[in-house]
């Protein structure tokens, strides 16, 4: 008996009012060189089943690495333990989770030239190959390449008929020059994520073009100066674009954050942003993005979800228990990073579509402020606010980009920067992909969109 | 010996290879009670068994993982680490080390823990979030837990090294906010931790997060200057952990990433400033008897009187270094050993908090820091968050949208002050920080 059926029949077989079976192997592998030595070449397998019932209108969750039926079967019985004892503490049950569609059917990523089929002493040759081509270049000291590839095969079952099968492959591949001139210390870096494969990964630059980008960031950045800081008109990327879209506002109308009192509560079908400004979400906006998400880990198949439509903010990111307290759709937000985490509220490829603006055209309107390009991390909080670190800040001085400058990071409040977007580009890119978004567990997500202008508070020296 | 070397040393006997192997092997009973939005929200129990395999033939390495303890899966898990070994590069720093006398810490495992359930689990939640809700009706609390581990870890390798150790962890954190009048304040976070039960004091960090949160209420802009901040001894930690701690471990100098490959022996932070990391410290969470390798992790003076005294180390870096591992080889069965300290102290100095914030004239106190650390170049910049403005030696109002920025290095040989109050933060590592004053800051508005 495969997989889903023996998970189906144990479906069947349980008293509690609602369980979701999980099975989920992820195989992992990941090459790290650094200054010319293999610092990391590891292979893993990490698969078992995560099990969650609902009973008496509370969760329980258990897992197990263990395949066999017995094994299954007493990882149903501590998840249903767990929520039969936490249901004499929890006061707002979650009730019926309400008519569900059960979903089914079998998803594969769109894979050009899996990667899996290129051997790991070519990916290592390679990898050697570019951290040497970096590290013969003027004033780089050090460099390192990193290459990270997860194959992941999950069969969902639950009680209300679902029986979903998908098929994951996602892939991610960094450069980093290290440039050092009497005692300075700086690094570029260029990276790309994607769902797919080895052609996926390269079609907008080959790994030798990404290396030599991320060697002219660090040799430019070297001779660059900090900023003075201050409010200032600031030209975002679309990295920078996808950055906020996620970190700014994402996470403020996840249904979780909302009732917990978010800033974003109050503000369904008030305008929240410039009307330039159309946010949204999407498991599968695009088949490469790396936050694809065909079906979430509760079944749920992946929805377009604008979040901010026009400047008016217009949903939140739900999942089976917040969409029934909102009164709103499920539209494929649950997700669990590993067999062994239960679903929660997270984005997907998450972005702001694209106006009609050149980007050009943007620069030369522009008297004085900053081109901003690459993101550093991030962080934001309940209340909207943000700060990131930034790669690389042009001035923008009359109209044209003049000094290049360093250390930079941005600042604001979301709603208050997306209020004073007054000018959104006719490019788009998802360019988020070769990060993780954190929240109690991992989740690979997607940003991106449109270059925007807008205002922000720049610090520096 | 326990029943994780057992089946270590009968898979070492088995197999045959012509490389050094290491077998780091660990098993995971754990209890997590999750909160939500005031609410408990969710119990799970999860029992995790782990295998890490680094094989080191001719200097080249292959690593793999599973979470089986399945002696034919972890057979074939081998061969794929043999294999990957030959598809690698030679780099003769790669070592799986010999045996060093262990000397065993007592008080890592409470035996209670064996009997400690989901019951148990979700009455310290509850606790928790009733003495957080209670403390005050403006808090929030967003998301939290508390957590049980008994854990067994088990290194065993082919040049006869076996070290087995359990131990206890609880572990407790809460994410909450305050509002009032439709305003919101910043998120700000508290986590604690224990070894035993009875050490266990999740109302402690209740009533800490509620008072920092409610604190953060009616945060007024302030103006840019250049000058004092005052950080917490939380704020230390962020700067401590992502700027000064990645410089000073051995991988970082070896691959060219640090300024502090030549400053042993020279003055890296003011002369008040010391810093010791001590893995056999008493009753401290991430104290242990031996490493991710199976090596003692010996108490560790990092920084005296702001002279760098020592770096850290693990097998690779101290034979590129000519020197030996400092015991530092850390992560778990799935990641090759990395390095990372254990439980760090920062010597306390002489003047209360009190006085050291009667002493600014103009000035930021810093309570969390949210933003960017540039580890090679030490740039950093961010947001203050439970930032307080300073004046004439009062704290004067809460801050917001008030930005902070320098350079790390700068920074602790800026540090000016230090305060004889000291508080235990738990993060990744376990640390005892005070708050410490630091000159020639910038601080920017928004």
């Amino acid at each position: 008996m495969n997989m889903k059926d023996k998970l189906s029949k144990l479906v069947e077989k349980s008293q509690a009012a609602y369980v979701e079976l999980r099975y989920h192997s992820r195989e992992q592998k990941k090459i790290e060189i650094v200054r010319g030595d293999v610092e990391d070449l590891h292979s893993s397998t990490y698969s078992g089943i995560g099990v969650r019932v609902l009973h008496d209108g509370v969760w329980g969750f258990s897992s197990t690495s263990k395949m066999d039926d017995k094994d299954i079967i007493n990882t149903i019985q501590r998840a249903e333990k767990a929520a039969r004892i936490t249901s004499r503490l929890k006061t707002q049950k979650v009730g019926e989770i309400g008519d569900v569609i059960p979903c089914s059917g079998v998803f594969r990523a769109e894979v050009n030239d899996s990667v899996t089929d290129h051997p790991i002493e070519k990916k290592i040759e390679l990898l050697k190959e570019l951290d040497s081509e970096m590290r013969n270049k003027k004033s780089i000291n050090s460099a390192k390449c990193l290459w990270n590839e997860m194959q992941d095969d999950k069969f969902i079952v639950n009680s209300f008929g679902t029986e979903v099968e998908i098929h994951d492959e996602k892939v991610d591949f960094y450069t980093i020059a290290y440039a050092n001139l009497h005692g300075e210390k700086i690094s570029g870096i260029e990276s790309r994520g994607v769902t797919g494969g080895w052609d996926d990964l390269f079609a907008k630059s080959t790994p030798h073009e990404m290396a030599d980008k991320a060697v002219g960031s660090a040799q430019r950045l070297l001779k660059a100066e900090h900023p003075k800081g201050g409010p200032a008109k600031v030209i975002l990327n679309p990295e920078l674009v996808g950055l906020i879209a996620h970190e700014a506002i994402g996470h403020t109308v996840e249904a979780d954050f909302v009732l917990s009192g978010s800033v974003a509560q109050d503000k369904l079908g008030k305008k929240v942003a410039s009307e330039l400004v159309t946010l949204v979400d999407h498991g599968v906006a695009d088949p490469h993005a790396a936050g694809w998400t065909p079906v979430d880990d509760e079944g749920t198949l992946s929805q377009r979800t604008e979040l901010i439509k026009d400047g008016v903010l217009k949903g939140y990111l739900c999942d089976l228990e917040t969409a029934r307290v909102l009164e709103m759709t499920p539209r494929g937000n649950a997700r669990a990073y590993q067999y062994s985490d239960p679903p929660i509220i997270r984005m997907t490829n998450t972005f702001i579509e694209t106006g009609e603006y050149g980007v050009d055209e943007m620069i030369e309107e522009t008297k004085d402020g900053y081109y901003l390009e690459g993101a550093k991390g991030g962080q934001a909080d309940a209340n909207a606010e943000f700060t990131f670190g930034v790669e690389k800040a042009w001035r923008i001085e009359n109209g044209e980009l003049t000094e290049l400058l360093r250390g930079v990071s941005i600042s604001g409040s979301g709603f208050d920067v997306l209020r004073s977007v007054d000018a959104v580009a006719d490019n788009f890119e998802f360019s988020m992909g070769s990060g993780y978004c954190g929240k109690f567990q991992s989740a690979k997500v997607d940003g991106g969109g449109p270059n925007m202008r807008c205002e922000a508070t720049v610090g520096g020296k | 010996m326990s029943k994780l070397l057992d089946l270590g040393a009968e898979i070492l006997e088995k197999v045959d290879v012509p490389g050094d192997i290491e077998l780091y092997m660990g098993s995971d009973k754990n209890i997590d009670v999750g909160i939500q939005r005031d609410e408990i929200n969710m119990s799970r129990c999860h029992e995790k068994e782990q295998v890490g395999i680094r094989y080191i033939q001719d200097g080249k390495l292959g690593f793999t993982s599973l979470n089986s303890l399945d002696k034919d899966a972890i057979i074939n898990k081998i061969k794929e680490a043999v294999k990957l070994a030959r598809s690698s590069i030679p780099d003769k720093h790669n070592n799986i080390p010999s045996p060093m006398k262990v000397k065993k810490l007592d008080g890592l495992y409470d035996k209670d823990i064996e009997n400690f359930g989901v019951e148990d689990g979700l009455e310290y939640g509850k606790n928790f979030l009733h003495t957080a809700l209670e403390a005050d009706d403006r808090f929030r609390f967003n998301e939290g837990f508390f957590a049980s581990h008994d854990v067994e870890r088990a290194v065993i390798n082919s040049k006869g090294i076996a070290e087995s150790e359990r131990s206890s962890g609880f572990h407790y954190l809460g994410i909450g906010l305050a509002s009032s009048h439709g305003e919101v304040s910043n998120m700000d976070v508290k986590a604690g931790g224990s070894i035993t039960i009875k050490d266990i004091d999740v109302e402690s960090v209740a009533r800490e997060l509620v008072l920092a949160a409610v604190d953060n209420l009616g945060a007024e802009k302030g103006k840019s200057f250049e000058g004092v901040g005052i950080f917490s001894p939380h704020a230390l930690a962020q700067i401590l952990f992502m700027g000064l701690l990645y410089p000073l471990k051995g991988n970082r100098v070896v691959k060219g990433l640090s300024p502090m490959g030549d400053k042993l022996e020279e003055q890296i932070a003011s002369g008040s400033f010391t810093l010791i990391d001590d893995a056999s410290k008493k009753d401290a969470l991430r104290s242990r008897s031996f490493d991710r390798e199976g090596l003692p992790t010996p108490k560790m003076t990092v920084v005296e009187d702001g002279v760098l005294k020592s770096l850290f180390h693990n097998s690779y870096t101290a034979s590129a270094m000519e020197t030996v591992s400092t015991g530092h080889a850390s992560g778990g069965p799935r990641s090759v050993p990395y390095i990372d300290p254990t439980n760090l102290v920062v010597k306390p100095g002489n003047i209360g908090y009190d006085s050291m914030i009667e002493q600014v004239e103009h000035g930021v106190l810093i309570n969390r820091f949210s933003g960017d650390v540039d580890p090679v170049s030490g740039d950093f910049s961010g947001v203050v968050k439970g930032g307080h403005m300073i004046k004439g030696g009062e704290i004067v109002h809460p801050l917001k949208q008030m930005m902070v920025s320098g350079n790390v290095f700068d920074l602790f040989t800026n540090i000016s002050n230090i305060s004889s109050d000291i508080e235990l933060v738990v993060t990744v590592l376990c640390m005892e920080l005070p708050y410490v004053r630091v000159e020639d800051l910038s601080f920017v508005s928004g």
